[in-house]
């Protein structure tokens, strides 16, 4: 087996004639051409990781019915006045539980007031409470659990012992007793800032895991290397690295926040009773379930399309950033 | 088994596969991951498959057992085990083959076991799921039915399922003994007999027809053997069985290890008993894929050794996928090169590497790290020395360098202990390491995992503090570095990472990830970082269109090439690349090797090349360091730990490369 000159080799394979189907055998080379090591496919437009979630995003149909939803949504909470003519503090008592009519399609409520117009007029404070709740979460939880994440050691024992703190009251609870303090307060803020302060808990919990997981990936040793400092790294790479989770939670909770605010105006400690909302008119249209369903109906089928809408876009975003599927 | 039978089969192809297509459906259309791929396996014989990834060497494999991942499935072509067409199987069909006739030994130990299992449950449910667990009547009639076929004279190995039981062990050497000193051996021989039987002889182990065997081969009456054999190998229970497996898997202590979970095991612990379940139901055919690379090279040729045995003594067949052509040229009879799904060259193993014939498999012989003899030498030095004997020239150019070469980072005492969980005592990671890396040369730290090789550069790198002991670079102590001396530290001194897929940061372009290290240290404007960026990636020899995509969307080795392009940018003096080739393909590892040491060779730098791989040792580095334990064992120049290792370990892992003892001809 040492020597390596042709005659050792041929009298050796005569020797132990190679078995049927185990022939020497080399393919023509024209059917595998040979290609470069490694050479890079510059026939491909380059894309990054967005823009291969956003191809993803395009081709699922339940982004698009969501999307088109949550469009006709925002449309109406922006421009109200393009889809019902009427004010929605207009109310006639002669009108009292009237049917639906011509130009009033959901007809009126015990207040004489057109259930339609207020159903669009109340899109704006429902949409508004969940956005800007969200945006307060997505940036208190963030940070906390970024910071927990990152830093570990005590920071993380304390931040993860305060977050664990507010995770035991229950949402509703907290916030009946906490807008009890504020019944006089005339502004959404109060709401959002409650819905906030109950509801950064799970954003913080979900940053504090993404960024542990990101700042075990070796290119953050390999910019420390590099001399970056350990503060600045966190914000170039571990943050953009640990959005996106953040951002599908962000998206799905911010349904459950219109609900939640819905919640409370229906107890009747949410938004001011000034403020047409969904919630508001849920609220006040209980007492006639029997009497006239439909006034409830409305604003229900309303909030419950919307938080619907919401929540599908976060599972289609889930689909789309999903880590587990992610080429990394 | 004996000759006859041997020839009578081997007359026949076990697994025979001819014309196999194999397809998978994605969104963008079907994508064909075989084409055309043909080989045969005869029973008792090993069949290599090699290929780079994605080759298609795994798939050909798995579409043998009907195990394709998600949407793969066969469009063409036939698959015959021993002469029955199985391609059209439907699963269930596949599930009455799995296991009994073709066992799996997956690829990677440490995700292939259930961690909420014991191992024995595991090993058990292989033997129960095929139908092999003897329950005791069934045992007792097995034992009749033996007794008579024995009586008839009709005597043979293969269908007898009775095995030593526990509860008989005792009884069993003690009859042993007695026939041994009867047969007329002095006390000593009997009792060397006697210590080689309780090794054998563990419950579950051995067969009632190799314990007549075996007392035969010590000069034991025929008649006397058998009647030992056929009262006191009555058949084992199903721990017993269990047990047997897995010691015949090489797993030491085996009725202890079978109460342990998965997580109690050592990645080569794990694969023993992955094999134990593989070979549970006696199957005719194994497939191995790359049953060893994710373990230490010692360990890998110590279970292969075993695996070698184990199917020899039962005659099974072994389809083996690997990536290294070393190590199935050492292993199998018949190799099977795979190129981009289709077959491109087989034969006889030495024919082909000896005298490889396609382009693709000459390219794999040349760039087999494992097979490679000396030092890459740079294109540069190539040139110079066109007509000169090449490894005169560089063990000339080797001597010429090392004594014009000043020590550039030295290591002194080296000490790191860290904290365990709920323990006291400290774990020494790194106990007590000095050596010296010299201006321009490579220096390897060699060791296989947990040796403390990583820990030591990433002190070097200062990324971990030493519990005691210093690192100086160019003299100075770099723990005394203040904040601005730690920066210019930093400047000079750059890792290359191992995972290709995590050191670069998958958010970021390739521009901005090359650029990095110039904007931190604030080097030139938006323009002048623009050219340099072209520059590197000109050194690395990738397209400057690279600029503008993704990590995702290259492949590792293309990845790796951007990171040293990175560690490049800041002109370092030394590049610590730890582990920085041992993800990549054969082909891509060669090339990024060559252009580590063209760099190295233009301009100056010196590399502390960590790795576990001592072939690629050989062929890069200048200086060696082993470690085994956190412990430095050798220090040496590459030439003299290769020529003439000091110590056992080192032997012992230049040893355990895979066919490092393979003389090459090519032509």
């Amino acid at each position: 087996m040492t020597s390596q000159t042709p005659d050792t080799t041929a009298s050796q394979a005569c020797a132990s004639a190679p078995l049927a189907g185990q022939e020497r055998y080399v393919a023509p080379l024209d059917e595998t051409p040979l290609q470069q090591v490694d050479s890079i496919d510059e026939s491909q437009p380059a894309s990054s990781m967005w823009a291969e979630a956003w191809r993803t995003l395009r081709r699922n149909p339940l982004f698009i019915v969501s999307a088109v939803l949550i469009v006709l949504v925002l449309l109406v909470a922006f421009f109200p006045s393009l889809f019902a003519k009427g004010d929605p503090n207009y109310c006639d008592l002669e009108h009292s539980l009237d049917p639906a009519g011509p130009g009033h399609p959901f007809g009126y409520d015990l207040m004489g007031c057109d259930v339609y117009t207020r159903t669009v007029y109340g899109t704006r404070a429902s949409l508004s409470v969940g956005v800007l709740t969200t945006i307060l979460v997505v940036i208190v939880g963030g940070l906390i659990g970024a910071l927990a994440g990152y830093f570990g050691g005590w920071v993380d024992a304390v931040l993860s012992r305060i977050t664990d703190i507010f995770y035991a009251i229950p949402l509703l609870l907290g916030a009946i007793v906490v807008l009890q303090m504020f019944r006089t307060s005339e502004s959404i803020w109060k709401v959002v800032f409650v819905l906030a302060l109950f509801g950064w808990v799970s954003v913080a919990r979900i940053t504090r895991g993404s960024v542990m997981e990101a700042k075990n990936l070796e290119f953050n040793t390999a910019s420390e290397a590099l001399g970056l400092s350990r503060i600045k790294n966190l914000f170039r790479h571990v943050i953009p690295n640990s959005l996106a989770p953040v951002i599908v939670v962000a998206t799905t909770s911010l349904g459950t926040y219109i609900v939640s605010e819905a919640t409370l105006s229906f107890l009747g400690i949410g938004l001011p009773s000034t403020m047409v909302s969904w919630g508001g008119d849920i609220s006040a249209a209980q007492s006639l379930l029997r009497v006239a369903p439909s006034v409830l109906f409305w604003p229900s089928l309303a909030l419950a399309i919307t938080v619907l809408s919401f929540i599908m876009m976060g599972d289609a975003v889930r689909d789309a950033l999903d880590p587990k599927s992610r080429t990394l | 088994m004996t000759d006859n039978e041997n020839n009578s089969k081997a007359s026949r192809p076990l697994l025979q596969v001819t014309g196999l297509q194999v397809e998978f459906t994605t969104s963008a259309g079907p994508v064909r991951a075989v084409r055309d791929s043909s080989f045969t396996v005869y029973p008792g014989q090993w069949v290599a498959i090699v290929g780079e990834s994605g080759s298609g060497k795994s798939t050909s494999a798995m579409s043998v057992i009907g195990l394709l991942p998600g949407t793969g499935h066969v469009t063409g072509g036939s698959i015959k085990l021993d002469g029955t067409e199985i391609s059209h199987y439907t699963q269930k069909q596949f599930e009455q083959i799995r296991g009994k006739r073709i066992g799996l030994v997956p690829q990677d130990p440490m995700s292939n076991l259930n961690p909420v299992w014991r191992i024995g449950t595991q090993v058990k449910e292989a033997i129960v799921a095929n139908g092999m667990d003897v329950k005791r009547e069934k045992r007792s009639e097995l034992a009749q039915k033996l007794a008579d076929s024995e009586a008839e004279g009709h005597y043979h190995g293969s269908d007898d399922e009775l095995f030593i039981g526990s509860s008989q062990l005792p009884d069993l050497m003690e009859e042993s003994r007695k026939a041994l000193l009867a047969a007329g051996k002095t006390e000593k021989q009997a009792d060397e007999a006697m210590a080689r039987f309780r090794d054998d002889w563990v419950p579950g182990s051995e067969t009632r027809w190799r314990v007549r065997e075996a007392l035969i081969a010590e000069a034991v009456e025929a008649d006397e053997a058998k009647r030992i054999a056929t009262t006191y190998v009555t058949g084992a229970t199903m721990d017993d069985r269990v047990a047997g497996l897995l010691t015949e898997a090489g797993l030491p202590d085996a009725a202890v290890r079978a109460r342990q979970y998965p997580h109690e095991f050592s990645g080569g612990m794990r694969q023993r008993a992955l094999i134990a379940i593989g070979l549970a139901a006696r199957p005719e055919l194994l497939i191995a894929d790359e049953p060893t690379s994710a373990l230490d090279v010692t360990v890998q040729k110590r279970i292969l050794d075993h695996l070698h045995y184990l199917t020899e003594s039962l005659g099974t067949a072994v389809l083996f996928i690997t990536h290294d052509l070393g190590l199935a040229a050492e292993r199998a009879q018949h190799i099977v090169v795979m190129y981009k799904g289709q077959v491109v060259e087989s034969g006889p193993s030495l024919e082909v590497l000896q005298h490889p014939q396609h382009p693709y498999t000459k390219r794999l012989v040349a760039a087999a790290p494992s097979l490679a003899s000396q030092r890459i030498i740079s294109a540069k030095r190539r040139g110079d020395a066109e007509t000169a004997d090449e490894s005169m020239d560089h063990k000339a150019a080797s001597a010429d360098t090392l004594e014009h070469a000043k020590t550039i980072i030295e290591v002194r005492d080296l000490v790191k202990e860290f904290k365990m969980p709920r323990r006291k005592e400290m774990f020494r990671a790194v106990d007590d390491v000095s050596f010296s890396v010299r201006r321009g040369t490579t220096c390897a730290i060699v060791g296989e995992s947990g040796s403390g090789k990583s820990t030591v550069a990433n002190m070097i790198l200062h990324l971990l503090e030493p519990t005691s002991g210093t690192v100086l670079y160019r003299g100075q102590d770099t723990q005394g570095f203040d904040k601005k001396q730690l920066l210019d530290f930093r400047r000079h001194v750059q890792p290359v990472f191992q995972n290709p897929y995590g050191s670069l940061d998958p958010m970021y372009s390739i521009y901005r990830s090359i650029e990095e290290p110039l904007k931190i240290h604030g080097i030139g404007d938006k323009k002048s970082r623009l050219a340099r960026v072209k520059e590197l990636l000109d050194m690395v020899e990738l397209p400057q269109s690279t600029m503008t995509r993704y990590p995702n969307e290259l492949s590792g080795g293309q990845r790796q090439r951007i990171a040293i392009a990175r560690a490049m940018a800041l002109n370092p003096d030394v590049i610590v690349c730890d582990e920085a080739v041992s993800a990549l393909d054969v082909l891509v590892q060669d090339q990024v090797l060559r252009l580590l040491n063209d760099l190295q060779a233009e301009k100056g730098l010196s590399y502390l090349f960590i790795t576990h791989d001592l072939a690629v040792v050989r062929q890069i580095a200048d200086d060696v360091v082993v470690m085994q334990h956190g412990k430095l064992v050798e220090h040496a120049t590459t030439d003299e730990v290769f020529n003439n290792p000091k110590t056992q370990y080192t032997r012992d892992l230049l040893d355990a490369i895979p066919g490092g003892r393979l003389r090459l001809g090519l032509d």
